[in-house]
């Protein structure tokens, strides 16, 4: 099991990766020529110098890094957006990332959902017509990008038979399309994985032992089997919420939805410093404590996993 | 780990998965549609008239604040706004603007002279950093007042407010185009008080006090921005619309999908791929834009900050030769497929009171002598040179279609060089190429917004190109307050510009709309500018989208 101390660690590490992802961020972003403020017109030397003293970027590097870093991790301030001026980057934040985070959120549940049900049918049937078929179409799952699926999702539901809405995000029916979408490719992994784990517990000796007790099939299935065969699956779960959250700009694109793709991408085009590192470090500390959330779920499932690889 | 615990483990991961689903669209309720939506095309950079840029933020500016002029919706051409009438003098120096009586902000106070000038010097002031400063440059102190650092601050520029409803401007030249210039939303007064309450956030929903047709209803980032009517306004039974929607969905394929399915009745610019098959659709709006298509060309060879290289483009004959070569119409109907008209003149057509200065037609067996004539006859000899332009994809069929002609006709062999928009501007801006696709789009009806760009060593110039006496043309029209003088002056200046083929125009950029049928009181016009405040809709007519057919998926993100 996870010690106190692992877990302490652990944590360290995370926020030892924050700092160097947004080093790496800064020092990138001041490399790239062009700045902010460049729109394919002439700039007066005064007026650009007044914006760069109105978003303290007149100042040497070194100096710009240090206020950077102390702003961020000593009062959590992220600075103000250069291209939305009306917003701090935390605002833009507090209003984005709820949005994301409940596109992901769905969209890892029906990839569970989906991935789970379809992988332990595939295995309860190994070699028949329906483990072919599901396997097949996890093949295409995987291989069909977010966009692709996307694309026929609103051709089908919102222009054919006009089931859901395209657009926003007002109400829970705005994010069936946008969650299958974001999860179905995810689901397509899982199945797969599930399916392998399965089959492979399934073949284990205690397995025989308990039909030999006379269990049906499906209690061996669900109440001995799925646990073990869960592992996989389990540490799939920190790439696909990686993968889910850099998908999602895509997804957000086409369904119009408020979320951090869309500032993820602008940010970064548009030389838009300090939202760009914002959403950077708001993606890595995700990212880095959703692979620690994974880890200490794997060793819940198995308890042979230290907490500490 | 027992198995009731992992139930309750997984229970609980999706009981807080529900409640952040929940958390994310709390206070996320569903208005009912707006009398007219649109796509705003992305979020505004901001909603104060003095630091926004940019199309988007001019939509929703003109809509909650009005200058002392607005534009005509058909015409571009300068309406009374808050002022009902102004009067120069002989010499153009002086201007006075005489306020409407029953001009009010959305909280009832009256609009007067004293709003408008605090509001243009704050423009002015280097501590609101406003981009478009420098458009008020023509007043008299302003240039001045915007480069005063913050340790010597010079006196305020002549605007001043004689009485509460009498606004006096005085310029340093005449700028017979004032008018006109103080429709632009960068010069829409703001309301002191409401600045001065909640400082830098005045802008959000709630607070935003202003003066124009509509008010801030509410403002999510990213989503969507609504109007409603405002009952302060001058104007308001000239106001058809009670409630507008704009939306900010970025996707042009997303776009063309929510204008399809009748969620929003205006989108602008539709995919380009889409434009044969969207052609002859009576809600398709296209007309000519005030922006050209061009090429620079390096006349310095290499980078300006250095001592100029020898380069074949330092030869006029040369720059001539590769213009020659082009056939304009076909790149602009061929290649551009998008309602594009080829453009033999640097300022673009259709500028009230001004006619270009016009290129001579393509003609390739000219060319070829050119570059004979310049010492590569058939093009041998001619070394390899670069023709730089921004990543985008329309951008590089036309790049890919000019290279190829100037292969087939003159021999010539360039090598495309792409790169990210803010690279690209860098490079012209150092002189760090030999030939670059260019577009400019003018700020105001009036061709100094075209020629001043070509003034030795002007920021915007970018071609190592300079002759004094095009900047003794430029500078003399600048100040000459005769109307027809003063374009007959322009129109010169542009000759000597084509003559010395330090740019080749290749067609006039195009405004491309798709408005629904009944929507009434949209109008093609040179600046693409349709103010809200004049549109209105047809309310029995069945919202077009009927026959919808979808657009496919949006690709991956840029």
């Amino acid at each position: 099991m996870i010690t106190p101390r692992t877990l302490l660690l652990r944590l360290l590490g995370v926020a030892g990766i924050v700092l160097v992802v947004v080093t790496v961020c800064f020092a990138l972003m001041h490399a790239v020529p062009g700045g902010p403020f460049d729109d394919g017109r002439d700039i007066d030397p005064a007026i650009k110098a007044n914006l760069l003293a109105r978003y303290d970027l007149d100042a040497p590097l070194p100096q710009q890094y240090v206020r950077y870093m102390g702003n961020v991790f000593l009062r959590g301030d992220l600075g103000p957006s250069l291209k939305l001026r009306d917003y701090s980057v935390n605002q833009v934040l507090a209003e984005s990332l709820p949005v994301s985070m409940t596109l992901g959120v769905c969209a890892l549940l029906v990839a569970l959902a989906i991935g789970l049900g379809a992988g332990a049918l595939a295995a309860a049937r190994r070699g028949g017509w329906v483990d072919t078929l599901v396997m097949g179409g996890a093949t295409l799952g995987i291989s069909l990008p977010n966009f692709v699926i996307a694309g026929l999702l609103v051709l089908l539901f919102v222009f054919h038979w006009r089931l859901f809405p395209l657009t926003g995000l007002t109400s829970p029916a705005h994010l069936v399309l946008p969650s299958i979408a974001l999860g179905l490719p995810f689901a397509a992994s899982i199945a797969r994985l599930f399916r392998t784990g399965l089959l492979e517990v399934l073949g284990e000796d205690w397995i025989r032992t308990a039909r030999a007790k006379g269990l049906t099939g499906r209690a061996v299935l669900w109440r001995h089997a799925a646990r073990p065969a869960m592992l996989p699956v389990v540490s799939f779960l920190g790439p696909a919420l990686a993968g889910i959250l850099s998908g999602s700009l895509v997804v957000e694109q086409i369904f119009a939805i408020p979320g951090m793709g869309s500032h993820f991408v602008d940010s970064a085009l548009n030389a838009d410093y300090y939202l760009a590192s914002g959403v950077v470090i708001v993606y890595t500390v995700l990212v880095s404590t959703a692979n620690l959330a994974v880890d200490l779920g794997y060793a819940l499932l198995d308890p042979r996993v230290e907490g500490s690889t | 780990m027992s198995r009731d615990r992992l139930t309750s483990l997984v229970a609980g991961a999706l009981g807080l998965a529900l409640l952040l689903a929940a958390v994310g669209l709390a206070g996320r309720t569903t208005a009912p549609r707006a009398d007219f939506a649109f796509c705003n095309q992305s979020e505004p950079s901001s909603l104060d008239p003095a630091v926004s840029t940019g199309v988007p933020d001019a939509r929703i500016l003109r809509a909650l604040f009005e200058g002392l002029t607005r534009p005509d919706p058909a015409t571009n051409a300068p309406l009374p706004g808050v002022a009902e009438r102004w009067e120069t003098s002989a010499d153009g120096l002086e201007w006075r603007f005489h306020l409407r009586a029953d001009a009010r902000w959305s909280n009832g106070d009256p609009v007067t002279a004293h709003d408008f000038e605090h509001s243009l010097r704050r423009v002015l002031s280097p501590a609101t950093a406003s981009r478009n400063a420098y458009l008020l440059w023509c007043v008299e102190g302003a240039r001045e007042y915007t480069r005063a650092g913050p340790d010597a601050p010079a006196p305020p520029p002549a605007i001043d407010a004689v009485s509460d409803r009498e606004l006096r401007i005085r310029l340093v030249r005449p700028t017979p185009y004032l008018a006109s210039l103080l429709s632009y939303y960068t010069f829409a007064p703001i309301h002191r008080g409401c600045l001065e309450e909640h400082g830098p956030l005045w802008t959000q929903a709630g607070r935003l006090v202003g003066n124009g047709p509509f008010v801030l209803v509410e403002r999510r980032l990213r989503d969507r921005i609504r109007l409603e009517r405002s009952p302060t306004y001058w104007g308001r039974d000239e106001v058809a619309l009670g409630s507008v929607t704009a939306y900010a969905a970025a996707g042009v394929t997303t776009q063309l999908n929510m204008y399809l399915l009748g969620e929003v009745d205006w989108m602008v610019k539709p995919p380009p791929g889409l434009y044969a098959s969207l052609r002859g659709r009576e809600d398709l709006v296209v007309g000519g834009q005030l922006g050209t298509t061009f090429l620079r060309f390096n006349t310095h060879g290499g980078a300006f900050a250095d001592a100029p290289r020898d380069s074949p483009f330092r030869d006029p004959r040369v720059r001539e030769a590769l213009a020659l070569a082009l056939d304009r119409r076909a790149l602009a109907e061929d290649v551009m497929r998008g309602g594009q008209e080829p453009l033999d003149s640097f300022v673009p057509n259709g500028l009230p009171g001004y006619e270009p200065a016009r290129l001579p037609p393509p003609d390739v067996a000219r060319a070829r002598a050119l570059l004979a004539e310049a010492g590569y006859p058939d093009g041998r000899g001619f070394p390899r040179f670069s023709f730089l332009y921004p990543h985008n994809e329309t951008t590089r069929d036309f790049c890919e279609a000019v290279a190829a002609a100037w292969r087939r006709t003159l021999g010539l062999e360039c090598e495309l060089v792409n790169q990210v928009f803010g690279v690209y501007l860098d490079s012209t801006v150092q002189g760090l190429y030999d030939v670059a696709w260019s577009a400019w789009i003018g700020d105001y009806l009036d061709p100094s917004t075209f020629l001043e760009l070509f003034v030795t060593g002007g920021g915007n110039n970018r071609t190592g190109w300079g002759d004094p006496r095009y900047d003794a043309l430029v500078e003399e029209a600048g100040g000459e307050p005769d109307v027809a003088r003063r374009a007959a002056l322009y129109r010169e200046a542009e000759a000597i510009l084509l003559a010395a083929w330090c740019v080749a125009p290749v067609y006039q950029r195009v405004n491309i709309n798709l408005v629904s049928t009944r929507v009434r009181g949209f109008h093609d016009n040179l600046l693409d500018v349709h103010p809200l405040r004049d549109l209105s809709v047809v309310p029995d007519a069945a919202p077009r989208g009927g026959s919808a057919s979808p657009a496919g998926p949006d690709g991956a993100a840029r």
